[in-house]
């Protein structure tokens, strides 16, 4: 079967305006591969600042790559489509629409006729529990209750793939823990394909199916972890905690090499 | 109205938004918490112009100045007047907020058209629109057309540096999730950064009245234009007619500050408070 996404050396080199006519260059990705099956849930980890945000937007189309192929069922990804859901950390609400019409944006651009409008936004409320809350502002609601108006906005117009940045990132720690529960929910419910970055170790190892490993700047892949845990997984539990100290070990190494290097930056 | 916002908890149930179904009470306490400060200083004013340490001619009372307005009123020259500077104050903001709103979101977008305006903008910006106005009166005559322009140039500006303010301090996230949304383009413009950035311009159209406002009244009394509250104010110096000129000087005021606290706050209160761009206090 041909992957959902493939993404062949695909390299990112940002152009930086440093002021008063000079500029820099800084690669931030420099050979990424990757291959993602339908209905996988796939998670990117590294050490800070290695550029698994930027491989993110890249895929969905809000920066440009600098060479390299990303093939979404075998069409190349040229640009942002409501072909992908796009969940980010700072939420990104539009403040300026109630829930409700945050929810239908999607729908809108998609072309989805008024009259189904209803029924979808009621459908992807009660996925993240938040039934009430219509006709609410963003600004009313709590960080967690803001992300999963995210995710219900980034869901409703059903894309193929779902593109998470560091979602739960800003959240506290319980909020998180419940929200994962939630997402591993929801994608049992969709079965969407879902990309999602994270810089922590515990949340990969219960969200994933494959955790793909990047190195420090300019990022590769180091490696890719298959999580073989049954699901529904338990934090707590003696594989679980084995799987963790694996990953923490293999990110503490790329972080100290870093660390190292850091002296040039 | 900040109390009833303290709803967050995870299915806690939402309270009715106070602004939204205004109460009698709210208005009254609206009603006193505009006139009261107002009406103490007409108070004090109508004391010490009784006492006549100052001539009556040059400080009238409240009342008298009251009594004129009415007479004026009543014989239709002030309503004119009045008619007269809204008008053209309304034409000349309506053609500001357009040109301004445009090229305040052009060049917050494009770097091309930044680079271009951003040298004229400063330039215009440092004079003041009654200042142009004499080349202006050379290319339009003693007209309405010269008091408009000048206007609408004046308030333009202001609208134009908000507006560009407003759209580069847009929130990247909000531009980047309208564009995974499928935004491109006129969508981008009108759907995202237009109310993104509507704090921002607001307080544009705000400077933007207010400045057109002192430059109208300025205007007409240099244009001699028959009509309007400045040319009224100007023709009373002429037979000393102090009643009249300080009536003229309270209706600017009380026009400017309903247009203020009426109009503007109202955009403000329906809109970016509501959506919780702008804090409420």
């Amino acid at each position: 079967m041909s992957p959902k996404l493939l993404v062949r050396n695909l390299r990112k080199v940002f152009q930086i305006d440093e002021g008063f006519g000079r500029f820099s260059s800084i690669t931030a990705i420099d050979s990424v591969n990757l291959e993602i099956k339908e209905g996988e849930l796939v998670t990117i980890i590294g050490p800070s600042g290695c550029g698994k945000s930027t491989l993110l937007m890249i895929l969905a189309g809000l920066y440009e790559k600098s060479s390299g192929e990303v093939l979404l069922d075998g069409h190349p990804i040229d640009g942002p489509g409501l072909d992908r859901g796009v969940v980010f950390q700072e939420f990104a609400l539009f403040p300026w629409l109630t829930v409700r019409n945050n929810i239908c944006f999607g729908l809108k651009m998609k072309g989805v006729p008024a009259a189904e409008h209803d029924g979808i936004v009621k459908h992807y409320l009660g996925m993240v529990k938040l039934d009430e809350f219509e006709k609410i502002f963003p600004h009313r609601l709590s960080g967690g209750m803001k992300q999963r108006v995210g995710i219900a906005r980034a869901l409703a117009y059903s894309p193929e793939l779902l593109l998470m940045d560091e979602p739960f990132g800003a959240l506290d720690a319980q909020t998180r823990t419940s929200l994962q529960q939630m997402l591993v929910d929801i994608w049992a419910e969709t079965k969407k394909t879902i990309l999602f970055v994270t810089h922590s170790v515990r949340e990969a190892v219960f969200l994933s199916d494959r955790i793909v490993v990047l190195s420090r700047r300019p990022s590769k892949v180091r490696t890719i972890i298959d999580v073989k845990l049954p699901r529904p997984r338990v934090r707590l539990s003696e594989p679980f905690l084995r799987h963790e100290e694996e990953l923490e070990a293999l990110i503490a190494e790329e972080i100290g090499e870093d660390r190292s290097a850091g002296a040039a930056l | 109205m900040q109390r009833a916002s303290e709803v967050t908890v995870p299915g806690g149930r939402m309270d009715a938004r106070p602004g939204s179904r205004a109460t009698p009470a709210y208005y009254l306490s609206a009603f006193l918490d505009n006139f009261l400060p107002l009406a103490f200083v007409l108070l004090l004013w109508e004391g010490v112009a009784r006492m006549e340490f100052i001539h009556p001619a040059l400080f009238p009372t409240v009342t008298e100045i009251f009594k004129k307005m009415w007479e004026l009123t009543v014989e239709g020259i002030f309503l004119r007047d009045v008619a007269h500077s809204l008008a053209r104050l309304l034409s000349s903001v309506f053609f500001a907020m357009i040109v301004g709103t445009l090229s305040g979101l052009l060049m917050g977008t494009s770097r091309w058209v930044e680079r271009i305006f951003v040298p004229p903008l400063n330039f215009f910006l440092a004079i003041p629109g009654i200042a142009i106005f004499p080349i202006v009166i050379l290319w339009f005559g003693l007209s309405e057309k010269a008091i408009i322009f000048t206007l609408a140039f004046e308030a333009s500006l202001s609208i134009t540096l908000n507006t560009w303010a407003g759209v580069k301090s847009v929130d990247a996230s909000l531009i980047n999730a309208g564009r995974a949304l499928g935004c491109a383009g006129a969508n981008l413009f009108y759907k995202i950064l237009i109310p993104a950035a509507l704090p921002a311009i607001i307080t544009g159209y705000r400077q933007g009245f207010s400045r057109a406002w002192r430059i109208l009244v300025a205007g007409e009394m240099l244009a001699s234009i028959g009509t309007g509250i400045g040319y009224r104010i100007f023709e009373a110096r002429a037979f000393l007619a102090s009643d009249v000129m300080y009536a003229g000087v309270i209706v600017i005021g009380v026009l400017g500050f309903l247009l203020e606290r009426v109009v503007l706050r109202s955009l403000e209160i329906f809109t970016v408070e509501r959506w919780g761009m702008v804090r409420e206090l």
